[in-house]
């Protein structure tokens, strides 16, 4: 595909995210009667009640979703060129079954009714369970490799969700029910001022990464071809791992465990011919950030007030979609 | 107790396991079975299966005298509340953290609310425990809050700062948690008790 039917693709995603995020929600206020609310007088009650429900619910959702979605990706494309791995995501290295279990410790402690004390809590227990991986992986000769960090986080990711469980089963049904929702993706709404504190947190890791994008390019072909031409592939390695937790960590603090966007999005990107991660980081964040708005919009009115985690709906439209691409891409692998 | 543990329930020898249809696997029936252990299920979703239920148990325990008792005093109570929430719209909040839990409309506090006379916000949606948004709350804005839940609990202070927040023009009464949450006779007097502070 060309540049510029990429550019029309992508524009033509976000515009159907948002027409879908801002357009569904729990009460049937169609998209235009919100943006005549916008522009009509102050003083009308109606167009009063359809500005505050875009302006206060329905816009912060979208932007929380876009973020989260492009956070994800963007983690997963990282870890696929660093691990070298292509099944690689952000959920591999035991830091979403970490932050999970902060948010369900967090919520037995009593934390619940604080956003910031309970999504802080997750975030760190979160980031402890990353550093337990590359604890764990860590050999006194050789240092780190990819292999041993993803079996590392295959074995966190086990420990925690074990003791998830055990949390879990002390929960009363409806606790039980919010906790699972909590777990497989809920957006709630947050205020401008909470969604601004979360991207200024993952602005640096972000920047970071991109500012990394060539050196994962020449790490993505192994580290003796790396070393080769002078970078040190074990400092860029445990750098990007905890560049694409905190970016992991925070998403999952702020929305719960969300599945197969950073697994979906980059792949599907790179199926537009784009493979430099100096391009592929921006756009599967764009990708990724789309994905995750129509899954959270369809989430709403699948089955509505059934509060259906958006993680489900990830999982439902991502895996034929994979699915489809892997089956799509046949031909080149046997090229290849 | 929900999916309760088959050792202990041996252990206590029962002549018979009474059990709610809601939350309890379908294997526990055929877990019973094989123990031996008679197992009657109750499901009460409205008025009509909780006095049937009432009956049908009577039967299975035979005591006809106490459960013709029983079910003259719940009808009483039924007839009672007829009419006390007259022209009231009422939401009701099953306390908790997360979203705004609420009983759906096939549920015995619904229809409890329908024969009171009042309209009960939840009747929305498949589900027996609808969620709604904050974006649902503004647009509906509940002027009448049932808080299921012991207004002196951690629980129910969140939710009454909650509901000062979401709808500050709401008034919000407690009910027993225990006795609304767990369907049966003891549902319909605490929503009387409910009715006779409005």
């Amino acid at each position: 595909m060309k540049r510029r039917g990429k550019v029309v693709l992508l524009t033509f995603a976000c515009l159907l995210s948002l027409v879908f995020g801002l357009g569904w929600g729990s009460t049937a206020t169609p998209l235009p009667d919100l943006v005549r609310g916008l522009f009509q007088d102050g003083q009308d009650q109606a167009a009063r009640a359809a500005r505050d429900i875009l302006v206060r619910f329905r816009l912060p959702r979208v932007v929380q979703a876009f973020l989260c979605g492009g956070l994800l990706a963007v983690a997963g494309a990282a870890l696929q060129a660093v691990l070298r791995n292509p099944l690689a995501e952000p959920f591999v290295l035991g830091v979403s079954s970490g932050s999970a279990l902060g948010l369900v410790l967090g919520g037995l402690l009593g934390l619940g009714a604080s956003f910031w004390a309970r999504s802080g809590f997750a975030f760190v227990i979160g980031m402890a369970a990353v550093g337990a991986v590359l604890l764990g992986a860590w050999r006194a000769r050789s240092g780190l490799d990819a292999t041993t960090v993803v079996l590392a986080g295959v074995i966190v990711n086990a420990f925690a969700s074990s003791a998830l469980m055990v949390l879990q089963s002390l929960l009363g049904p409806l606790a039980f029910k919010n906790s699972v929702s909590l777990l497989m993706g809920r957006f709630t709404v947050l205020g401008w001022q909470e969604l601004g504190m979360v991207a200024l947190t993952a602005l640096v890791p972000f920047t970071w990464l991109l500012s990394r994008a060539p050196e994962h390019d020449i790490l993505s072909l192994g580290p003796e071809q790396a070393r080769s031409l002078g970078i040190r592939p074990l400092s860029l390695l445990v750098l990007t791992v905890v560049a694409a937790s905190v970016l992991t960590a925070v998403t999952v603090a702020l929305c719960g465990v969300i599945g197969f966007v950073g697994l979906v999005a980059p792949h599907a990107v790179r199926r537009l011919g784009i493979y430099r991660q100096r391009a592929l980081l921006p756009v599967s964040f764009v990708a990724g950030g789309c994905f995750l708005t129509i899954a959270d919009a369809l989430a709403r009115v699948l089955v509505p007030h059934s509060g259906l985690p958006v993680g489900v709906v990830t999982a439902l439209l991502g895996s034929p979609f994979f699915l489809l691409i892997l089956w799509r891409s046949r031909g080149t692998h046997a090229a290849h | 107790m929900i999916n309760p543990d088959l050792e202990t329930v041996l252990r206590l020898r029962p002549d018979l396991v009474i059990a709610s249809y809601e939350g309890n696997s379908p294997g526990l029936a055929q877990s019973l079975a094989k123990l031996g252990i008679p197992l009657y299920v109750l499901r009460i979703n409205s008025v009509a299966s909780l006095t049937n239920s009432l009956a049908r148990l009577a039967g299975v325990l035979s005591c006809g005298n106490q459960a013709r008792l029983a079910l003259r005093g719940l009808t009483r109570q039924l007839q009672s509340l007829e009419g006390t929430l007259a022209g009231r719209s009422l939401l009701v909040h099953i306390s908790g953290e997360g979203p705004v839990f609420t009983f759906g409309k096939n549920t015995l506090v619904a229809d409890l609310i329908r024969l009171a006379g009042g309209h009960n916000q939840g009747d929305l949606g498949t589900g027996n425990f609808p969620t709604l948004d904050r974006e649902w709350l503004y647009r509906h804005r509940p002027t009448l809050v049932l808080v299921v839940e012991d207004p002196a609990s951690v629980n129910g202070r969140q939710a009454l700062a909650f509901w000062r927040q979401q709808a500050p023009e709401a008034r919000v009464v407690f009910g027993d948690r225990d006795a609304l949450s767990r369907p049966g006779p003891r549902t319909v007097s605490a929503l009387i008790r409910v009715a006779d502070r409005l």
